[in-house]
C-alpha cells in the first residue's frame, strides 16, 4: 500500500534496477567473450529499448552507442512495418547507412524482450568484434575505396530463430571472417548479454506490475528531460558556430575534409546542424548514427554531470540536422566507412565540444560556465595485424594501447587526463604489456609519456604515449596502419593551446637482433632501421621479424593562457619530466632556478613574452580572468570584452577576433620551437595556428587552428537569431 | 600454536580486537563465557583504546584488566590503519627500479579514465611516488621466462645509493616486466640493494604476486612499499605496549584474505592487512554458518558511512584476487567485498530530478546526524529512524548518547520533506526505503555477478545499524531467512577468533591440460608453491598435522583473459582428473553465465594456480545456552507509537527486550526489539526467535 506521495522513491528505485540490468549484460559480455577488444579495453555498450524504441538505460562504457542502439532498434522497428517480433528472434546489424551502427566492426544483437508472452522492448549489446572480413584486418580497412570493399554488411538482418543463431548465417559468417570462432563466440556472448537483460526484466516487471512499470519508465524519461532541459535553459539564446577537418591520405591526394557544426540555443531546445564536403573515396565517411552517437559523446561528457540519467529524455530537448545526403557528415553508399567513427565521428565529437564550450561560456551560470573544457586528441592510431602466433596457430594482432593513450581535455578545474582514450570511451582500459606479449608475436621496446604532448595552457592538456614493439618469434605479420590526427591535432579553448598530433613509424632491417646479441635493450636512442616516410592510413604494410612499428599519440588541448599558469604547477611538470625546462620558458615563461621556479625571472620573462605578442607593451596588466575557461566575456555596454582586462573587444554584432592582434604561423613552425610534434602537410594546404591576442593586455584570447585559406571562425550570435542553412564549404 | 588448551587450572583467554575507524571492538573468549567491550579509538596510541575496550569486557567477566592480560594465550587483531594510509595518500618515500623504457607504467597505472561521462571525475591516478624516484635498469625477460638481457647490476647498485643516499627514500619496489614468469632479475636486484643498504625496506613485485598484468602487480608492490612504516609502527607500538601491558600470549593480525598472520610477517607484506574488518565478518559469519548447517550465506555489514556485503558458498568465503582500494588497482587477493555509501549516517538530499537520494555522503562521526546535536544539519538514516520511533531517544547506546528527535525532524522537514510536500513520517520512510534498496541492489551484486540467485541464500546481517534494515532488505531480495547474530554489534572482533592462519601464492601457468609434460609442469608449480607454504607455516609454529592445504585452478577458453576458479584436491593432478576438472569448468562457466555460453568445441585450459595454506587454530565452540522460552509478555518492557516504514502507518508496537529474549522465545511484527547497543525492527509478517546461541533468526514474510 503506497500512498501517492511515495512515488518517486518507487520511480527511483525502478530506474537502479534498470540501470542493474544494463551493467548485468555487461558483466554476462565481459566475462564470455574471448577478445581483449571486449575484456581489456571494454569496446562494447549494453542497453534497454521500449517497444518504441526509445531508450530506458544503457551502461556507459562506449557512449557513441547510444547513437547505434537507437538508430539500429529503429531499423529493426521499421523492417518490422508494424508486426510484433516473436519469442527467440534476434537480429544482427552493423551497417551504418541502414541500421545506424558506428562501423563495420562494431557488430549488435538485438533481441525483442517478452513479458508473459507480450512483446514489451528491445535488449541491445554491441561489441567491437576481432574481424569482419574485407581488406582490413578488424574492421579497419584505410585503403578500401567504397563500402563494398570492407567485409560483411547486415542491415537489420535476422540472425536468430528459437532463441539460436541461425545455422546456416554461422556458416556464412565464418567463411567471410578471419579467426572466425572468436567472431561468432562474440555472438554468442551477445546473446548471452541480452539472456540476462531478459530474464531479469521479467523478474522487475513482476515486482512493480506491468502497468506500473511502463508508467515508471515514462516518468523516468521526463525527469531526465525536464533536468536536461533546465540545463539548457542556462545556455544563453543564440547561435555558435565551428568547423574542423578529417585528415586524409589513404588514396591518392592528402586531404582536409571540412565539416561545419552550428548549433541553435533557444530556451529549453537545442538545434544542431553539420554540413560538409562531398563523401570522399577513403573509410573516414560518417553515416547518421556516427554523427548522432558523437553528438551524445560531447553532450553527456559535457553536460551529462551530476543528476541527468541517461535514457531517452535526453534526446527530447535535441534535433540534428544532417544537411544533404552525400557528405562526408551525412554518407550514403556505396561511401567507405569503417573508420567513420574514429576519423569524421571524433572531429564531430570535438566541432561540438567548441560550440558548447562557446554557448556555456557566456552562460549566468557558474557551473556550466565551470564546463567549459579543451578538446581531447581524440583519435586512435591503430594496427591491426594478421599472421601466425605463438604456438603455430593464426593470429589477428590488435592492440588497443593507442585507443587509450591520448590526453584529455584541459578542464577549468585540473589538467586534462593522461591515456584518456576517446572522449566515446569512459572506462576504456589501458592493455598490459605482459598480457599483450603472452597473447602475440610481439616484443615491446618501450611504451612511456611523450613530453610536452599535453596542450600548453593555464591547466594543461592530458597527456600521451608511445609505444614500440618488434615482430617476436614470427616471420611475418600483415595489415594496415591509420592515424587520423597528425596535422591537426586537438584545439584548446579560452587561450589554452592545441596538443601534440600523434603519429606513426616503422622501421626496417633493424638491429634489434644484434642488440639482443650484445645484450642490450633496443631502446630509442639505439634503434636503427630504414624508417621510410609513410602515409598517415597505409592500406598494407608488412612487418617482418625483428621490424618496428613505433606508434605515438597526441596530447589534449590546453585551456586558458599559459601565462597564467601557477609557476609552481610549471617547475612540478620539469620535475616529473613531462615537459622540459626550454619548453617551460618558450610557452609558460617560466624560468627554473634548480628543481624551483624563480619568481622575478619568471615574471621578467611573461612580461617580455607579453611585449612581443603585440610588438609594444601592454597598456593594460592582465590578471586572472573569472572563469579561467573564458578568455571572451559580454560587458555591461553589451560589448565583446577581455576577461583579463576588461578591454572592449568591439560590438556584439561583430567578431571580437577582428579587434583581436593576431599571430599567424603555420603549426609546425610555432611548434618546432615548443617541441611539440605535429606532422606537417606533405601537399597545400598548410595547417595554420592563429594566436588572438587582446591589442590591451596581450592576454591570449583563443589560439585558432585551421587549414590556410579558410574563412575563418566566428563569434557566437547571441538572442533570437535567424539563420540560413548551413552550405556545403568549398 | 596447534593446541590451545595448556593444561593450567586456569581458563585461558583468546581475545579478537577490530580497531576500527571511530570504535575499537573486543571479543573475549574465556572458559565457557563470551564478553564483548567497545571504546573509542585512540589515534595517537592505539593500545590505549584497545586496553579500554578489554577493560571493559573483563569488567563484564568479573575479572580484573591484569587477570585477562595473563590469561590470554592469543590476542588477534584486525586494524585500518593500512586502508587509512592508503586512502589519505599518506605514506612512505618509495623508490622504484623499473625496466628500461617502461618508466612511465605506474603513472598509466592500467589506464586512469573512470567509467564515468563527466568529464570532471576524470582525473589522473594519485601519484604514491615523486617521479624522480623511478630509476629504468636495463634488463629484458620475455613472456617466456627467457632471459634477452642481462640485468644491469651496475647500473643497479649506482640506483640503490642514488635513491637512499641523495633521494632519502626509506623503501625501493623492484617492478621488471615479466617477473611473474622469470623473477631472477628482480631477486637479484633485491640482494644487491639489501646488501648496500640492509635498512631499506624492499618489495620485488614477483614477491606480491605471481600473476600476469604488470599493471597491477607493480602498484601491488609500490603500495605495500608506501605503508611499510605506518604499518611497521603500529605492528610494534601495539605489540610492545600489550606486551608491557602484561598479555601473557602472542598477537597475531589478521588480513584482508581472511586469517591471521604473525607480526614479523605483517611487517613483511603490510599491505595484505588491508580490508581486515570486513574480512574478519566474513570469516566468522562463516564459522557460525557452519555450525548453524547453512552454506550458503551473503553476508552485510553497516556502520556509520557504508554497507559491505560479502558472499559464502559452500562455507568457502569467496575471495577476489585484483581488489582496487580507491583508484589503485591492486593484485592482493582479499575477500571480495562490495562496499557502498549507505550507513546510519548517510545523508538524504534532492537530486536535480527531484527524486529523493540517500548517500553516498555522509555526515560520518563529527557532526553526525543532526539527532547527535554535533551541529549536523544534513538529516540522515539515524534521523530517519529516530523520527520514525524506531530508535528510543532516551536509551540510544544505553543512554550514552542524547537524542534530539527535534533536530532530526527539523533536518528531514527542511532538507527534504518541504520540497517534496511530504509529512515528516512520509519523508523518514523514502530515506529508509531508499538505503534499503541501496543496499539490496549492493547484495544483488554480490550474488549475481557470480550467478547465484539470492533467493537461495541466508541473509547474516551484523553491525551496530543493520538490524533495524535487515528485515527489509531480505523481503526486497526474496530471501526468507536472516540471521542477526549475537553481539551483532561487535561481530567483526567475534569473527577474529574463528580464524586460522593463512598464506596464499597464486602463479600464471598458462598451459593446456591436454599432455603429460603440461600436468607435470603444473604439479612443479604446485609443489613448490605448497612446500614454501608449509615451510612458512612451520616457522609460524604450526605442527605438520595442523596445516591443511587448498588448491584451485583458474579455468578459462583459450583466448579468454578471464578464468573462474576450480577448486581441487590437495594432490598431484593426474591425467585422470581432467576430464572431470573440464566438466567443472564448464558447468561453473554456463552456472556463472547463462546456459548455453560456454565455447562449443572449446577445450578449457588453465591460467593461474593458487594455493591457500591454513594453519588450523582449534575452534572456540559456541557456547549453548539452554532453550528456556519466555512468553511474549514476560519479554515486553512497553508499547511504543512507531510509524511503519513498509506500510506507511503509525502504530502502536511492543517494544521487547533484548535481555529477556531468552533462547527458544518467538516474537511477531510488527515489533521491535531493542538491546543496549542495537535496535531490531521486526517488520509485520515477519517472525523473530532466539536460537541456543543467543542468534535472532528471522522468517520474512510477505513474499510472494
Amino acid at each position: 500500500m503506497k500512498t501517492q506521495t511515495a512515488d518517486p522513491v518507487s520511480i527511483e528505485i525502478h530506474r537502479k534496477a534498470l540501470e542493474n540490468i544494463t551493467s548485468e549484460m555487461a558483466i554476462a559480455l565481459t566475462r564470455t567473450s574471448g577478445s581483449p577488444v571486449v575484456y581489456e579495453v571494454q569496446d562494447f555498450a549494453t542497453s534497454l529499448l521500449d517497444v518504441d524504441g526509445e531508450q530506458l538505460a544503457m551502461s556507459a562504457t562506449v557512449l557513441f552507442h547510444a547513437g547505434s542502439s537507437l538508430l539500429g532498434t529503429q531499423a529493426i522497428i521499421e523492417s518490422l512495418d508494424g508486426a510484433s517480433p516473436s519469442e527467440g528472434e534476434g537480429w544482427i546489424v552493423n551497417d551504418t547507412f541502414e541500421g545506424g551502427a558506428q562501423h563495420q566492426g562494431d557488430v549488435a544483437i538485438i533481441m525483442p524482450t517478452f513479458y508473459q508472452g507480450d512483446h514489451v522492448g528491445w535488449a541491445f549489446t554491441n561489441v567491437h568484434v576481432l574481424d569482419v572480413g574485407g581488406m582490413g584486418v578488424s574492421g579497419f580497412a584505410p585503403g578500401a575505396k567504397t563500402v563494398f570493399d570492407e567485409g560483411v554488411r547486415f542491415p537489420a538482418t535476422k540472425i536468430m530463430r528459437d532463441g539460436e543463431l541461425d545455422p546456416e548465417w554461422v556458416k556464412y559468417i565464418s567463411a567471410n571472417v578471419r579467426i572466425a570462432d572468436l567472431v561468432i563466440n562474440d555472438l554468442r556472448a551477445m546473446i548471452a548479454a541480452n539472456n540476462v537483460a531478459q530474464k531479469k526484466l521479467v523478474d522487475l516487471i513482476d515486482r512493480f506490475g506491468f502497468e506500473d512499470f511502463r508508467e515508471f519508465c515514462e516518468i523516468n524519461k521526463t525527469l531526465t528531460e525536464e533536468a536536461f532541459r533546465s540545463r539548457i535553459a542556462k545556455l544563453p539564446d543564440g547561435v555558435y558556430e565551428t568547423a574542423e577537418w578529417v585528415e586524409y591520405d589513404g588514396q591518392r591526394k592528402a586531404e582536409l575534409l571540412e565539416l561545419r557544426c552550428r548549433l541553435e540555443v533557444r530556451d529549453t531546445d537545442i538545434h544542431i546542424s553539420f554540413t560538409g564536403v562531398p563523401q570522399t573515396t577513403g573509410f573516414v565517411n560518417a553515416g547518421k548514427g556516427v554523427v548522432y552517437g558523437a553528438v551524445m559523446c560531447t553532450i553527456l561528457t559535457t553536460l551529462g554531470y551530476g543528476d541527468l540519467p541517461f535514457n531517452a529524455g535526453i534526446w527530447r530537448p535535441i534535433t540534428i540536422d544532417l544537411g544533404e545526403p552525400g557528405t562526408i557528415v551525412n554518407a550514403v553508399s556505396p561511401a567507405a566507412c569503417t573508420s567513420g567513427h574514429a576519423n569524421c565521428g571524433v572531429r564531430v565529437t570535438r566541432a561540438a565540444k567548441d560550440v558548447f564550450d562557446q554557448a556555456c561560456g557566456l552562460s549566468d551560470d557558474p557551473v556550466l560556465r565551470s564546463r567549459v573544457g579543451a578538446m581531447a586528441h581524440d583519435s586512435i592510431v591503430l594496427n591491426p595485424l594478421a599472421g601466425i602466433g605463438h604456438g603455430g596457430v593464426p593470429t589477428v594482432v590488435f592492440f588497443m594501447d593507442l585507443t587509450t593513450g591520448h590526453g584529455g581535455g584541459a578542464q577549468s578545474i585540473f589538467d586534462g587526463q593522461d591515456s584518456y582514450g576517446l572522449t566515446c570511451t569512459p572506462g576504456v582500459g589501458l592493455p598490459n604489456v605482459e598480457t599483450n606479449e603472452a597473447q602475440q608475436p610481439a616484443l615491446y621496446l618501450w611504451r612511456r609519456l611523450v613530453p610536452q604532448s599535453g596542450g600548453p595552457g593555464t591547466f594543461r592538456g592530458g597527456q600521451a604515449l608511445e609505444l614500440a614493439y618488434t615482430v617476436y618469434e614470427t616471420d611475418l605479420l600483415d595489415g594496415a596502419v591509420t592515424a587520423g590526427c597528425t596535422e591537426t591535432p586537438a584545439r584548446g579553448v579560452a587561450g589554452g593551446l592545441p596538443g601534440a598530433g600523434s603519429s606513426w613509424s616503422s622501421y626496417h632491417d633493424t638491429n634489434v637482433e644484434q642488440l639482443l646479441e650484445e645484450g642490450r635493450q633496443p631502446l630509442k636512442k639505439v634503434l636503427e632501421g630504414d624508417e621510410p616516410t609513410q602515409k598517415n592510413n597505409e592500406g598494407r604494410i608488412e612487418l617482418q621479424e625483428t621490424d618496428v612499428i613505433r606508434m605515438r599519440g597526441g596530447g589534449g588541448g590546453g585551456l586558458g593562457d599559459p601565462l597564467m599558469r601557477e609557476p609552481e604547477l610549471v617547475a612540478r611538470d620539469v620535475r616529473d619530466r613531462y615537459i622540459d625546462s626550454a619548453h617551460a620558458e618558450t610557452v609558460y615563461g617560466v624560468v627554473l632556478d634548480g628543481d624551483e621556479a624563480d619568481a622575478d625571472a619568471t615574471e621578467k620573462r611573461r612580461a617580455q613574452i607579453r611585449e612581443q605578442r603585440l610588438g609594444a607593451a601592454p597598456s593594460q596588466s592582465a590578471s586572472a580572468p573569472r572563469d579561467v575557461g573564458v578568455s571572451v566575456v559580454v560587458d555591461a555596454d553589451e560589448d565583446w570584452c577581455c576577461a583579463y582586462c576588461e578591454h572592449s573587444l568591439g560590438s556584439l554584432s561583430a567578431n571580437w577576433r577582428d579587434s583581436a592582434t593576431v599571430n599567424e604561423r603555420p603549426l609546425v613552425e610555432a611548434y618546432a620551437e615548443l617541441d611539440m610534434g605535429v606532422r606537417d602537410r606533405v601537399e597545400a594546404p598548410r595547417v595554420m595556428l592563429a594566436e588572438h591576442f587582446c591589442p590591451a593586455c596581450a592576454g591570449l584570447l583563443v589560439a585558432d587552428l585551421y587549414p590556410e585559406g579558410f574563412s575563418g571562425y566566428v563569434a557566437p550570435r547571441l538572442g533570437a537569431v535567424d539563420v540560413a542553412p548551413l552550405e556545403v564549404p568549398a | 600454536m596447534s593446541g590451545n588448551g595448556n593444561g593450567s587450572s586456569v581458563a585461558r583467554a583468546f581475545v579478537g580486537v577490530d580497531v576500527g575507524g571511530t570504535h575499537t571492538d573486543v571479543h573475549v573468549h574465556v572458559g565457557g563465557d563470551e564478553a564483548r567491550g567497545k571504546a573509542l579509538t585512540t589515534y595517537d596510541d592505539f593500545s590505549r583504546g584497545v586496553l579500554d575496550a578489554l577493560e571493559v569486557a573483563a569488567e563484564t567477566l568479573d575479572m580484573s584488566l591484569d587477570d585477562l592480560l595473563s590469561q590470554t594465550d592469543l590476542l588477534v587483531n584486525a586494524t585500518t590503519v593500512v586502508t587509512n594510509a592508503v586512502a589519505q595518500l599518506r605514506g612512505s618515500k618509495v623508490g622504484v627500479l623499473t625496466t628500461s623504457g617502461f618508466g612511465d607504467e605506474l603513472r598509466f597505472a592500467g589506464g586512469p579514465r573512470l567509467r564515468i561521462a563527466d568529464e570532471h571525475m576524470q582525473t589522473n591516478v594519485p601519484d604514491l611516488v615523486d617521479r624522480r624516484d623511478i630509476v629504468e635498469i636495463d634488463g629484458r625477460i620475455d613472456y617466456a621466462g627467457k632471459e634477452l638481457v642481462p640485468l644491469d647490476t651496475a647500473a643497479v647498485k649506482e640506483a640503490a645509493r642514488f635513491l637512499v643516499e641523495e633521494r632519502g627514500v626509506s623503501a625501493i619496489a623492484i617492478c621488471f616486466l615479466s617477473s611473474y614468469r622469470n623473477g631472477a632479475h628482480e631477486e637479484a636486484a633485491e640482494k644487491i640493494v639489501r646488501e648496500a643498504y640492509p635498512d631499506v625496506f624492499t618489495t620485488p613485485s614477483y614477491s606480491v604476486s605471481g600473476v600476469r598484468g604488470e599493471a597491477v602487480r607493480w602498484m601491488t608492490a609500490v603500495l605495500n612499499c608506501f605503508v611499510f612504516e605506518d604499518a611497521g609502527n603500529f605492528l610494534d607500538t601495539l605489540s610492545t605496549k600489550l606486551n608491557d601491558a602484561g598479555l601473557a600470549g602472542r598477537v597475531a593480525f589478521f588480513q584482508g584474505l581472511g586469517g591471521g598472520i604473525s607480526k614479523e610477517r605483517a611487517a613483511r607484506l603490510p599491505l595484505a592487512l588491508l580490508g581486515a574488518g570486513p574480512a574478519a565478518g566474513a570469516t566468522g559469519a562463516n564459522q557460525l554458518a557452519q555450525t548453524m548447517g547453512h552454506s550458503r550465506v551473503l553476508v552485510g555489514d553497516m556502520g556509520g558511512t557504508s554497507f559491505d556485503t560479502g558472499l559464502i558458498h559452500d562455507n568457502v568465503v569467496h575471495v577476489e584476487k585484483s581488489v582496487r582500494v580507491g583508484r589503485f588497482r591492486t593484485a592482493m587477493p582479499l575477500v571480495d567485498v562490495i562496499s557502498v555509501g549507505a550507513g546510519g549516517g548517510s545523508i538524504a538530499w534532492i537530486g536535480e530530478r527531484g527524486v529523493p537520494q540517500v548517500g553516498p555522503r555522509s555526515a560520518g562521526s563529527q557532526p553526525g546526524p543532526a539527532a547527535y546535536g554535533n551541529g549536523g544539519t544534513e538529516p540522515t538514516v539515524t534521523d530517519a529512524m529516530v523520527a520514525m520511533d524506531l530508535i528510543d531517544p532516551e536509551n540510544y547506546l544505553g543512554g550514552r548518547l542524547e537524542i534530539r528527535r527535534d533536530l532530526a525532524i527539523g533536518a528531514l522537514r527542511e532538507k527534504v520533506g518541504d520540497q517534496l510536500g511530504w509529512s515528516v513520517e512520509e519523508t523518514a520512510a523514502a530515506v529508509y526505503e531508499l538505503v534499503v534498496a541501496n543496499m539490496a541492489n549492493a547484495v544483488r551484486e554480490v550474488s549475481v555477478a557470480h550467478g547465484y540467485d539470492p533467493r537461495d541464500f541466508v541473509f547474516y546481517a551484523y553491525g551496530g545499524t543493520l538490524p533495524w534494515f535487515a528485515a527489509e532488505i531480505a523481503r526486497t531480495l526474496k530471501i526468507e531467512r536472516v540471521l542477526i547474530p549475537n553481539n551483532s554489534s561487535v561481530f567483526c572482533a567475534r569473527g577474529l577468533l574463528a580464524s586460522d592462519f593463512v598464506l596464499r601464492y597464486d602463479q600464471t601457468i598458462q598451459s593446456g591440460l591436454d599432455s603429460a609434460e603440461a600436468l607435470q609442469r603444473i604439479n612443479d608449480v604446485y609443489d613448490e608453491m605448497v612446500e614454501t607454504g608449509r615451510e612458512e607455516m612451520r616457522g609460524e609454529g604450526f605442527a605438520d598435522d595442523a596445516i591443511a592445504i587448498d588448491r584451485t585452478i583458474d579455468m578459462q577458453f583459450a583466448g579468454q583473459v578471464h578464468a573462474l576458479p576450480i577448486a581441487i584436491a590437495d594432490r598431484e593432478l593426474a591425467d585422470a582428473d581432467v576430464p572431470e576438472l573440464q566438466a567443472k569448468f564448464n558447468e561453473t562457466y554456463e552456472r556463472t553465465y547463462g546456459a548455453g555460453t560456454a565455447w562449443p568445441g572449446a577445450i578449457p585450459q588453465a591460467l593461474n594456480v593458487a594455493v591457500t595454506v591454513k594453519g588450523q587454530m582449534s575452534s572456540h565452540h559456541l557456547t549453548e545456552y539452554p532453550l528456556e522460552p519466555s512468553s511474549a509478555d514476560a519479554m515486553r518492557k512497553s508499547d511504543r507509537e512507531v510509524y511503519l516504514p513498509s506500510s506507511h502507518e503509525r502504530v502502536s508496537v511492543p517494544i521487547y527486550d533484548e535481555a529477556k529474549f531468552t533462547p527458544g522465545s518467538s516474537v511477531e511484527g510488527p515489533s521491535v526489539i531493542e538491546a543496549v547497543d542495537t535496535t531490531l525492527y521486526v517488520p509485520a509478517g515477519t517472525t523473530a526467535e532466539r536460537d541456543q546461541y543467543l542468534n535472532v533468526l528471522l522468517t520474512v514474510g510477505g513474499n510472494d
